[in-house]
C-alpha cells in the first residue's frame, strides 16, 4: 500500500450526496477573500520563535492523479446513465474493480482511506441487482457506528427516483414507526439499519422479513474496521444468524464491505464473514498534498518528567492557524476541553480577527438544533473555527476545512485519518497538526511519523468463538431455527468452532433453554433471547451509574471495571465530565455519583493474581542448549483481582494528593493472557535483582500495556495487567497482559503474534524520552516507580529485542529451576 | 464434554449461586405458585403420561397428534347452549365489530380458534404448541385440538391448521387478530406454507366486548366476559400464562399439567361460541341478556352515533340513562350532541348546561359544545363567548390546563373570531 494520504472530497463523495437538481444548484457561498494559503501557515509555523522548535517533525503526503476506469461492462445502462446524467462519467479504479468483483459474485472488501468513494462501490452492483430482476431483489444495508442517517436512503430513492422506478430504500431503526415498518418489510427493496436492530428485531422475526430473505441478494456493511472486540465478537456472530435464515429461505446473499485502511484487511473479513473475501485496497482517488506536522511541546522539568499542558499548545498554535480567510477545526479527547478552548478562542477572537461568533463549540450533548446550526455554519463558511471531540470524525456532513489542529493522538490510526479527512479541499494543500501529550503512544507517534502515513500497524482483536459471546449467540440463534446435527454429531452452520454442539447440549441440558430430539435442538423456552443479549456485552452484571440527584443513568461499567473504577470516593468521567461517586450499592449493582468539578481523578490499585490455566503456544530464545533466556506465552487464565486503594492524582501534572482503602469483594475471570518471562540468568544479568527490581518490572509492564493500542485496535483499558518478579506458575520474573474480557476476544492472540513490535516500540519511547529518570509518557514518573525503572526496563528491553528473535518453543517442558 | 460443559459454567458463572440478590420486584404470583408446589408433595395433577386420547395424523409434511371431541348443540357451556349461536344476527355482529364482513359471518362455517403457545413475546422462537379449531357439524359441536408431541412436529400440524382454516368461512377468536393469527402466521411463513387468514372474515369478540361493556367490567379477560356474560365458572383452571411450562414439563419427560391445558383451551373456544351468540343478540327485543344493561346500552348508542345513525342512537342513549351507565356525564354530552343533530337545539342546550356545571373535562367540553352550538346553531355571538368565557375560567383554575387540553385548542381562535362578530354586529 503507497501511502495512507486523505483524499481530497469533491471527488468520490460527490455520489454519495443526494443528486436532486435543486442540490445542485446550490453551490457554497462565496467567502471572503481568498483562504489563507496553507503554505503561508506552514511558513509561518517554521520560523515561528516559539512554535518552529516545538514542531518535531514535518512530512508530506504527496498530491496524486486520480486513476479513473470505465463503468463495467455488463452494468445496465440505466443504472450507469443515472450516474452519467449526475455527473459521474467514468469511476475511479477502485470502484471499478470492486464493481466488477461484486458483479461476479464475490464477496468485496473496500480498504480505502475515507471520502474514497466507497459508497459507490456498492449502489452500483446494488441497483444493479434490482434491474436485472425488475425490482424482486432485496439488499440489506448496515451502519455499525453512526446513528442512521435519512442522507443516505434519500440519495439511494433519489437515483431510484432518477431511474423512473418505483423501488425504495428505507432506514429501519428504533425511530421507524410501526406503522412504517410493515410497508418498510414488504416494500422495502433496500433496507438501513444497524446490527441492534437486526439482533433484536429482524433476526427473531424473521417470518415478518420473509420477503426481504427470499430475496436478498447483497449484505452491505460500512466501517467494518469499528468491529472489533466484543462487539465486533458479537456482530460476526449476528452475521452468522443471518446467513442462517437468509439460507433458510433459500437465498444466498453476497457481502460487500468498506472498511477504513487496515493491516490484515484479509483476515479480518474472514473473522467476520467465515469466508475469504475479495479485498480491494487499492485507492484510485485523487489526492491533493497534505502537510502534517507534529508538535511535542517542551519537557519543562525533566525530573519530574513534566511536559507543557497540550491544551496550553493548542491555544499557542491557534494564534498562526486560526484566521478570518480559512477554517481550522480543533479535535479534543475530552469534552471538557472542548468547553475551556472554545472559551479561550472566542475570547481570543478578536486579536485573530474574527468575531467570537466565527469561534465554536461542537460536541455530543449539545441540543440537535444547536449543532444543525454549527454544522450549516462550517458549509456555508460562515463558522471560522470549530472546536469538538469525536463527534465530528464520522458521518455528518460540514464539507472540507483548511487546517486541523489534533489535541493529542486519538488512540487509533483510524480515527487519526478520520480526524485528518476534515481538510482538504478541491485542489487546495491542507495542514493537520498533531499535539502529542505526556503519554507514550503520543510521544511515539511525534517520534514516528511515518507510522501514521505508512501501511496500517495495528491489529484487530476478533474471537465470534469467544465461549461466552458464542453461546449467547446460540441462544438467539436456536430462537431463530432450530439447530441439526449432522451425521457426524456436529453442527456445520454456525461457523468453525468444534464447540457448538456441546454448547448446544450444555444450552439444553443444564439451562433448559434447548429441547434435543433426533438430532436437532430446538428451543423451548419462554423467553426472547436477543432481548437479553446485548452486543457490546453488557451483562446484568454490569453496575449502573446513577446520578445520585436525578436517579438518572449516566453510565454503565462491567463487573470486572466496577470495583475500580466506581468505589466509594471514585471519581468517575463520562466525556470529560468528572463524577464523584458517593456510594456504591454492590449486592445492587447501582453506583450513585454526583457531579463535581474535579481537578485530580483516582487510580485505583489492585493486587492481581493470574493463574494459569492452560498454555497454548510458546515462543523462546535459548542462551544455550537447554538454558533459556526468556520466552513469550499464549494460554488460558484465571485473574483473581483485588482492588486495595485508590490514589487522587491530579490532572495534568499527575501530582499524588492523596490515597484511601478500598473495601469491595474481588473479583474473578477467565480469560487469555500474553506472557513474557525471563529467565532467572537472564534476569541477574539484567540486574532486575537490584533494588528496585519489582517496580522497574511493573512499570515495564504499565509501559507494554500503554503501546499496545499502537499495533493493536483497543484502548489500554482493555488489557490488564499483572507482574510478578517471581510467579508461581513461571518460577520467574513475568509479565501478563490479559484480556479483560471473560472468555478473550483475540487480543492476548493478537499481542502474542506481535509483541516484538510492542517492544521495540516501547524501547523506542524510553529512548526518545527527555525525561531523567521515569514520567507519565515512559516507564511512570520515578516517584512511582524507583529511580532505576527507566533504566533497567531500557537494559531488558534492548536485550530481549536482540537478535535471535524467539522461535517456537515447547508448551510443556518449562525448563524450570529444580 | 463435560469439560466443555464445565468451562461453560465457569465462564458463564451459570453456577454461581445468585451471589447477588435477585434484582427487580418479586417474583410474579404464579411463579411463586409455582414454586411452592414445588416443594410440596407430589401434585396429583401432575401426570408424565401423554395426554389422553391422541390419535396421529399422517401428512406430507409429517406427522403429528390431535384430539377430537363433539359436543351436542345442546351442550350448555355455563348456562347457554351452543346452539344459540343460531340467535346471533349478522348486522348486529357488524355493527359490535365494525366490521361489515362480519355482518355476512355464517357463523355455524366458522372455525372457533384458541391457541397456546410457549410466550407472549412473539418472533420465531415462539411455538403454538396446541391449536383448537371448533367448528359446527350438523347438530353437533366438534372440536379439534392439534398438539406437538415434540417441536419437530409444528410444520406438519401447521399445514394441516392452514387447511381447516380455509376450508372455513370465517375465524371467530378472542384477541385472536392481535395475536393467536399471528403466531400461526409467522410460522406458516417460517415453513414456507400459505397463510389461510388473509381474505377470510374475523370475528374478534375481545374488541366488542369492551365496547360493550369494557368500562363495567373489571378486566378484559376472557374468563371475565365468560363468567359475567354467559356464567360460565371454571374449576381448578390452569392459567394460560401457566401453559408453556406444562408443555416445557412434558417434552422433558417431567410430570405435567397438559391435561389441564386441553382442558382449558377446550373451554376457551366454547366460550367463544357463547360470547358470539351473547354479542349477536344484543339488540333482540325482550331477550333478558346478562351482563351490565347500562354499558351495554351506552356502548350501543356511541356505536350508532357513530354510524350517524342518529335516533337510534339517542333512543340507546336514554335506555343507558335509565339503567344508570357506568359513564353518565360522558355519555350525557353524547346524548346532548345526539338532540343537537336531530335539532333539537333547547334541549340540547339544557343538556349542555347541567354538565358544563361540574368541574372536569365532561363540563369543558360541555362548555365548548355550548359554544359552537350558541354560535352555529342558534346564532347567538354573545352567548357563544360567553361560555368561552367560563371555559378560560375553568382551565385557568385548574392547576395545569393539561386536562382540559383538548376542549381549549383552538379557543383563542374562537373567541377572536367571535369578537369580530361582535363588533360587526353592535
Amino acid at each position: 500500500m503507497a501511502n495512507m494520504g486523505q483524499r481530497e472530497h469533491d471527488t468520490g463523495e460527490r455520489d454519495e450526496r443526494v443528486e436532486t437538481p435543486a442540490a445542485r444548484l446550490e453551490a457554497r457561498p462565496a467567502r471572503r477573500g481568498a483562504p489563507k494559503d496553507v503554505d503561508a501557515i506552514v511558513r509561518t509555523l517554521k520560523s515561528h520563535p516559539e512554535l518552529k522548535d516545538r514542531i518535531v517533525h514535518w512530512s508530506k503526503v504527496p498530491a496524486r492523479e486520480g486513476k479513473t476506469a470505465d463503468f463495467p461492462v455488463g452494468l445496465d445502462p440505466r443504472v450507469v446513465d443515472v450516474f452519467r446524467a449526475a455527473g459521474t462519467t467514468r469511476l475511479w479504479s477502485h470502484q471499478a474493480r470492486a464493481v466488477e468483483l461484486a458483479l461476479e459474485g464475490r464477496d468485496v472488501l473496500v480498504s480505502t482511506p475515507t471520502a474514497s468513494g466507497k459508497t459507490l462501490c456498492y449502489t452500483l452492483p446494488v441497483l444493479q441487482s434490482l434491474a436485472e430482476s425488475s425490482g424482486a431483489a432485496r439488499s440489506l444495508w448496515m451502519f455499525p457506528t453512526k446513528a442512521l442517517s435519512q442522507d443516505q436512503s434519500q440519495a439511494l430513492n433519489a437515483k431510484i427516483a432518477a431511474m423512473g422506478e418505483d423501488w425504495h430504500s428505507y432506514t429501519y431503526d428504533g425511530d421507524t414507526p410501526p406503522s412504517v415498518r410493515r410497508t418498510l418489510r414488504e416494500r422495502g427493496h433496500i433496507v438501513l439499519t444497524n446490527p441492534w436492530m437486526l439482533h433484536q428485531g429482524i433476526l427473531p422475526n424473521h417470518a415478518k422479513w420473509a420477503e426481504l430473505f427470499r430475496e436478498l441478494r447483497y449484505v452491505v456493511i460500512d466501517e467494518v474496521h469499528t468491529l472489533s472486540g466484543v462487539f465486533g465478537s458479537s456482530v460476526a456472530n449476528v452475521l452468522r444468524r443471518l446467513v442462517r435464515v437468509a439460507k433458510h429461505y433459500g437465498s444466498d446473499p453476497k457481502f460487500l464491505l468498506s472498511s477504513a485502511t487496515l493491516r490484515e484487511p484479509q483476515s479480518h473479513a474472514r473473522k467476520l464473514l467465515g469466508r475469504p473475501v475479495e479485498v480491494v485496497d487499492e485507492d484510485g482517488s485523487p489526492a491533493a498534498e497534505r502537510v502534517i506536522a507534529l508538535h511535542n511541546p517542551p519537557m519543562l522539568d525533566p525530573v519530574a518528567g513534566l511536559r507543557a499542558n497540550a491544551l496550553e499548545e493548542a491555544r499557542r498554535l491557534a494564534n498562526v492557524c486560526v484566521g478570518p480567510h480559512h477554517q481550522t477545526i480543533f479535535f479534543c479527547n475530552r469534552r471538557t476541553a472542548v468547553e475551556v478552548l472554545t472559551r479561550y478562542l472566542k475570547e481570543a477572537a478578536p486579536r485573530l480577527g474574527l468575531s467570537p461568533d466565527e469561534v465554536r463549540g461542537y460536541r455530543g450533548g449539545y441540543l440537535p438544533l444547536l449543532r444543525r446550526e454549527v454544522e450549516e455554519g462550517l458549509r456555508s463558511g460562515a463558522v471560522k473555527v470549530v472546536v469538538t471531540t469525536n463527534a465530528l470524525e464520522l458521518g455528518i456532513d460540514v464539507g472540507q476545512l483548511d487546517v486541523a489542529v489534533l489535541v493529542g493522538y486519538p488512540g487509533g490510526q483510524a480515527s487519526f485519518w478520520q480526524r485528518a479527512g476534515r481538510v482538504g479541499r478541491r485542489g487546495k494543500k491542507s495542514l493537520v497538526v498533531m499535539i502529542a501529550r505526556s503519554d507514550p503512544v503520543d510521544q511515539y507517534v511525534a517520534q514516528h511519523p511515518d507510522y501514521l502515513t505508512e501501511a496500517p500497524r495495528e491489529r484487530i482483536g476478533l474471537d465470534p468463538d469467544n465461549l461466552v459471546i458464542l453461546s449467547e449467540e446460540l441462544k438467539c440463534a436456536a430462537f431463530e431455527l432450530p439447530f441439526h446435527a449432522s451425521e457426524g454429531g456436529d453442527v456445520a452452520d454456525f461457523g468453525p468452532s468444534e464447540n457448538i454442539a456441546g454448547i448446544l447440549d450444555y444450552l439444553a441440558d443444564e439451562l433448559s433453554f434447548l429441547h434435543f430430539k433426533d438430532g436437532t435442538w430446538y428451543w423451548t423456552a419462554d423467553a426472547y433471547p436477543a432481548q437479553d443479549v446485548s452486543l457490546a456485552g453488557h451483562d446484568p452484571d454490569n453496575v449502573l451509574v446513577l446520578d445520585v440527584e436525578t436517579k438518572n443513568a449516566i453510565g454503565e461499567i462491567d463487573r470486572e471495571g466496577s470495583i475500580v473504577g466506581v468505589h466509594d470516593g471514585a471519581i468517575y468521567q463520562v466525556e470529560g465530565e468528572t463524577w464523584k461517586i458517593e456510594a456504591f450499592d454492590y449486592e445492587n449493582r447501582r453506583a450513585y455519583a454526583k457531579k463535581v468539578d474535579s481537578d485530580y481523578f483516582t487510580d485505583a490499585q489492585t493486587d492481581t493474581e493470574v493463574r494459569v490455566l492452560r498454555l497454548e503456544e510458546r515462543l523462546v530464545r535459548w542462551r544455550e542448549p537447554c538454558l533459556e533466556d526468556h520466552s513469550a506465552w499464549i494460554g488460558e487464565v484465571h485473574v483473581t483481582t483485588l482492588a486495595t486503594q485508590y490514589k487522587k492524582i491530579r490532572f495534568y501534572t499527575r501530582e499524588n494528593v492523596g490515597a484511601e482503602d478500598i473495601h469491595l469483594p474481588p473479583e474473578e475471570v477467565d480469560t487469555e493472557a500474553f506472557a513474557l518471562t525471563l529467565s532467572e540468568e537472564a534476569a541477574s544479568e539484567l540486574l532486575l535483582h537490584a533494588g528496585d527490581r519489582g517496580s522497574a518490572w511493573h512499570g515495564l509492564g504499565e509501559l507494554l500495556r500503554r503501546v499496545a493500542p499502537l499495533f493493536l485496535r483497543c484502548q489500554p483499558g482493555d488489557l490488564g495487567l499483572s507482574t510478578q518478579v517471581k510467579s508461581p506458575h513461571f518460577k520467574r520474573p513475568t509479565i501478563y497482559l490479559y484480556d479483560r474480557v471473560r472468555g478473550g476476544v483475540g487480543l492476548a492472540r493478537a499481542l502474542f503474534a506481535g509483541h516484538r513490535e510492542v517492544l521495540a516500540a516501547a524501547l523506542d519511547v524510553l529512548r526518545g524520552c527527555d525525561c531523567a529518570k521515569g514520567c507519565p509518557a515512559c516507564v511512570g514518573p520515578s516517584s512511582e516507580v524507583g529511580s532505576e525503572a527507566k533504566g533497567t526496563a531500557e537494559l531488558v528491553l534492548a536485550h530481549l529485542l536482540a537478535e535471535p528473535a524467539p522461535e517456537r518453543g515447547p508448551v510443556e517442558e518449562l525448563a524450570l529451576e529444580s | 464434554m463435560s469439560e466443555l460443559a464445565d468451562k461453560l459454567r465457569r465462564l458463564r458463572r451459570d453456577d454461581a449461586p445468585p451471589a447477588l440478590p435477585a434484582k427487580g420486584p418479586a417474583p410474579p404470583a404464579w411463579l411463586r405458585e409455582r414454586l411452592a408446589e414445588d416443594i410440596g408433595a407430589a401434585d396429583p395433577r401432575r401426570n408424565v403420561a401423554a395426554p389422553r386420547d391422541l390419535e396421529v395424523a399422517r401428512t406430507d409434511a409429517g406427522a403429528f397428534a390431535y384430539r377430537e371431541e363433539q359436543f351436542d348443540e345442546d351442550h350448555r357451556h355455563g348456562e347457554v347452549p351452543l346452539a344459540d349461536i343460531d340467535h346471533a344476527v349478522g348486522d348486529v355482529l357488524g355493527l359490535v365489530a365494525k366490521d361489515s364482513a362480519c355482518a355476512e359471518l355464517p357463523l355455524r362455517d366458522c372455525v372457533y380458534l384458541d391457541v397456546e403457545t410457549t410466550g407472549l413475546s412473539g418472533g420465531a422462537g415462539t411455538i403454538s404448541f396446541l391449536v383448537a379449531l371448533g367448528r359446527f357439524d350438523g347438530s353437533a359441536f366438534r372440536l379439534w385440538q392439534g398438539f406437538l408431541r415434540d417441536p419437530g412436529e409444528e410444520a406438519a400440524m401447521l399445514v394441516d391448521v392452514a387447511r381447516r382454516v380455509a376450508d372455513a368461512a370465517g375465524v371467530v377468536s378472542f384477541f385472536g387478530k392481535s395475536f393467536d393469527r399471528h403466531r400461526l402466521e409467522d410460522k406458516m411463513r417460517v415453513f414456507g406454507i400459505e397463510p389461510p387468514f388473509g381474505e377470510l372474515p374475523h370475528l374478534d369478540l375481545y374488541w366488542p366486548i369492551q365496547r360493550l361493556y369494557g368500562p363495567a367490567f373489571p378486566d378484559g379477560r376472557l374468563q371475565t366476559a365468560e363468567r359475567e356474560l354467559a356464567g360460565v365458572r371454571r374449576e381448578d383452571d390452569l392459567p394460560g400464562s401457566r401453559a408453556p411450562e406444562a408443555w416445557f414439563d412434558f417434552l422433558a419427560g417431567r410430570g405435567h399439567r397438559l391435561e389441564d391445558v386441553f382442558r382449558h383451551n377446550r373451554d376457551d373456544v366454547l366460550s367463544l361460541v357463547v360470547l358470539a351468540a351473547h354479542v349477536g343478540r344484543v339488540l333482540e327485543e325482550g331477550a333478558a341478556l346478562p351482563g351490565a344493561p347500562g354499558a351495554r346500552a351506552s356502548g350501543l348508542a356511541r356505536l350508532f352515533a357513530a354510524r350517524r345513525e342518529t335516533a337510534r342512537a339517542l333512543d340507546w342513549a336514554e335506555r343507558a340513562l335509565e339503567h344508570g351507565p357506568p359513564d353518565p356525564r360522558s355519555l350525557g354530552l353524547l346524548r346532548a350532541d345526539l338532540l343537537a343533530r336531530t335539532g333539537e337545539v333547547e334541549g340540547a342546550a339544557a343538556a349542555l348546561e347541567d354538565l358544563a356545571a361540574g368541574e372536569d373535562e365532561v363540563a369543558a367540553d360541555a362548555l365548548l359544545a355550548l359554544a359552537k352550538l350558541y354560535e352555529h346553531g342558534s346564532n347567538d355571538p354573545a352567548r357563544a363567548a360567553e361560555c368561552c368565557g367560563r371555559l378560560r375560567t375553568l382551565s385557568e383554575r385548574a392547576l395545569t390546563g393539561r386536562p382540559y387540553a383538548r376542549a381549549v385548542r383552538g379557543l383563542a381562535h374562537r373567541e377572536e373570531r367571535l369578537g369580530r362578530k361582535l363588533a360587526r354586529d353592535a
